[in-house]
């Protein structure tokens, strides 16, 4: 069984770091998402 | 009254009542075919994240990880890399660009004749997808509620389609918000009910191990090969950017960096629907071993696990992946055969209303010709239905992936690799697919081949094209 969790353990760690995957990119390469809006918001000013 | 056709009603009865309110968002062509490119980011996320879901998505593979157990996370693997692909590079570039089909951009990027021959293509693909879905969500429901297949394709495919004539694509960015929340509370829930049926996580693995330990090994003791495993990694990885209702999705996104994140996004919604997806298929392995037809894991889940409300909200979720999936793609229909075709090669000077209006009609009859046709339920017209998501992934994802990243791909190299990949396809289909390979990861290789080396032998694209895709790449 000491097996089998281990490998479990090695999945999700493995699958939590996929899914992150996209958003880290995303953030790399065009930067944090809430700058924009706040210079809209000044824009709009 | 039938618990499940009362929830199913309901949610139908939404979804028209969203089409309805979104009719009234919409002015010209524009915001019909791209939400007038003001969506955020959860909605362009919800509306990637449904289209890529299908009511395949629910059954066949929750069947596939009741049978291969853990290793069968392989088949989701691909639309993670396309995700993170999209969400670092090609959903900002696209949106960049600025067109709003994917013939569009074959039209800048290589030629007209290019643009023109994915038209029609995907005109033709967008009846057989659709049918697809019509078909697979109203046996579904046949089998839960005990309507007849043939109405619940004529009412789903009613609903769906109004919804999308008369809403566009504002309609399908509202109603796929709503579906995903619903696709990802009725997997949770039925997860939660499947979990505490087994005993828990730990108590599942512990079953799981005592029937086969094979099961929790990742490529099932090397009964999943490696072959097999790059065969879907390679097939949704790449084949996505070849799929017309996933690539213009990132054109209704407000700007670049909306498109992008909209992607990081959707990974997160992608592990969350297939992680519970899979643990149910995992669950139902230990809870009824002996399940030979495993396209009934689903059913069987639902109808012998769950109270019927909790019953009814999963099919809901089941049959709102499958209209979500055909919305988006019906939606493509209007927009290719009025832009693509009329607009660039009948009626140019077109006005906006008049464009709006056939994008409408043209909807509207490919809508009909998709209900009529799963009606017959030709096995034909079936096997062909398929096999298109190869045959489009095979002829247009290389020449999306190539045009974006290599400068000096020109007009005769694109047509090359879209001519020498859907040849492969063909071939590899009537080889009988040898190794176990799907037919779009030798299209892959053959396609990029015959790109790059017509493109090498013959002149580059003109200053004007490598301007628009690489130096100041907006239209």
């Amino acid at each position: 069984m000491e097996y089998v969790e281990m490998d479990l353990i090695l999945f999700w760690i493995f699958f939590a770091c996929l899914s992150a995957l996209p958003l880290i990119l995303a953030r790399l390469t065009q930067g944090p998402l809430k700058d924009d809006k706040k210079d809209d918001q000044e824009d709009s000013r | 009254m039938n618990v499940y056709v009362l929830i199913l009603a309901i949610y139908l009865g939404v979804l028209t009542y969203i089409g309805w309110r979104a009719s009234k968002q919409v002015q010209d062509d524009d915001d019909w075919a791209v939400a007038g490119r003001s969506l955020g980011v959860w909605e362009t996320a919800a509306s990637v994240f449904v289209t890529v879901l299908s009511a395949v998505s629910f059954i066949g593979y929750m069947g596939y990880y009741y049978q291969h157990g853990w290793a069968g996370w392989w088949n989701w693997a691909g639309t993670l890399v396309a995700t993170a692909l999209f969400a670092g590079f090609f959903a900002a570039r696209l949106r960049k660009f600025g067109g709003v089909t994917l013939s569009d951009y074959l039209d800048v990027r290589y030629g007209r004749t290019h643009g023109l021959l994915a038209a029609v293509l995907i005109l033709f693909s967008t009846v057989l997808f659709t049918m697809a879905q019509l078909v697979g969500s109203a046996s579904i429901i046949e089998a839960a509620t005990g309507i007849p297949s043939w109405l619940c394709v004529v009412i789903i495919g009613l609903v769906f389609l109004v919804y999308t004539v008369i809403g566009g694509m504002v309609s399908v960015a509202w109603t796929s918000s709503l579906t995903s929340i619903l696709i990802l509370g009725g997997t949770f829930a039925l997860m939660f009910s499947v979990l505490s049926e087994v005993g828990g996580f730990s108590a599942l693995h512990g079953e799981l191990y005592h029937i086969d330990p094979a099961l929790l090994d990742p490529f099932k003791d090397g009964e999943i090969g490696l072959g097999l495993a790059m065969s879907w990694v390679v097939t949704w990885g790449i084949g996505n950017f070849g799929l017309p209702q996933i690539v213009t999705r990132f054109n209704s996104a407000k700007d670049e960096k909306t498109a992008s994140y909209s992607q990081g996004v959707a990974g997160l919604l992608f592990i969350l629907f297939y992680l519970p997806l899979m643990l149910i298929g995992l669950g139902m392995r230990v809870l009824y071993p002996g399940i030979e037809n495993t396209d009934m894991v689903a059913p069987t889940a639902i109808m012998e696990l769950v109270h019927p409300v909790l019953g009814g909200i999963v099919l809901a979720a089941i049959l709102g992946a499958a209209v979500s999936t055909a919305s988006s793609i019906l939606l493509q229909a209007g927009t290719v055969a009025t832009r693509d075709i009329y607009q660039k090669f009948i009626n140019p000077e077109a006005p906006s209303s008049k464009v709006l209006s056939m994008s409408k009609a043209t909807t509207f009859a490919v809508g009909i010709i998709a209900i009529g046709l799963s009606l017959m339920n030709s096995s034909t017209v079936l096997a062909i239905q398929a096999n298109m998501v190869g045959i489009l992934g095979s002829m247009l994802a290389m020449s999306v992936i190539i045009g974006f990243t290599w400068k000096r791909s020109n007009s005769q190299g694109g047509m090359a690799g879209m001519i020498v990949g859907i040849v492969t396809a063909v071939i590899w289909y009537a080889l009988g697919q040898p190794f176990g390979w799907m037919p779009i990861l030798p299209s892959i290789f053959t396609s990029s081949i015959a790109n790059i080396v017509v493109s090498l032998a013959t002149p580059p694209p003109s200053q004007e094209v490598q301007d628009i895709f690489f130096e100041n790449n907006t239209r």
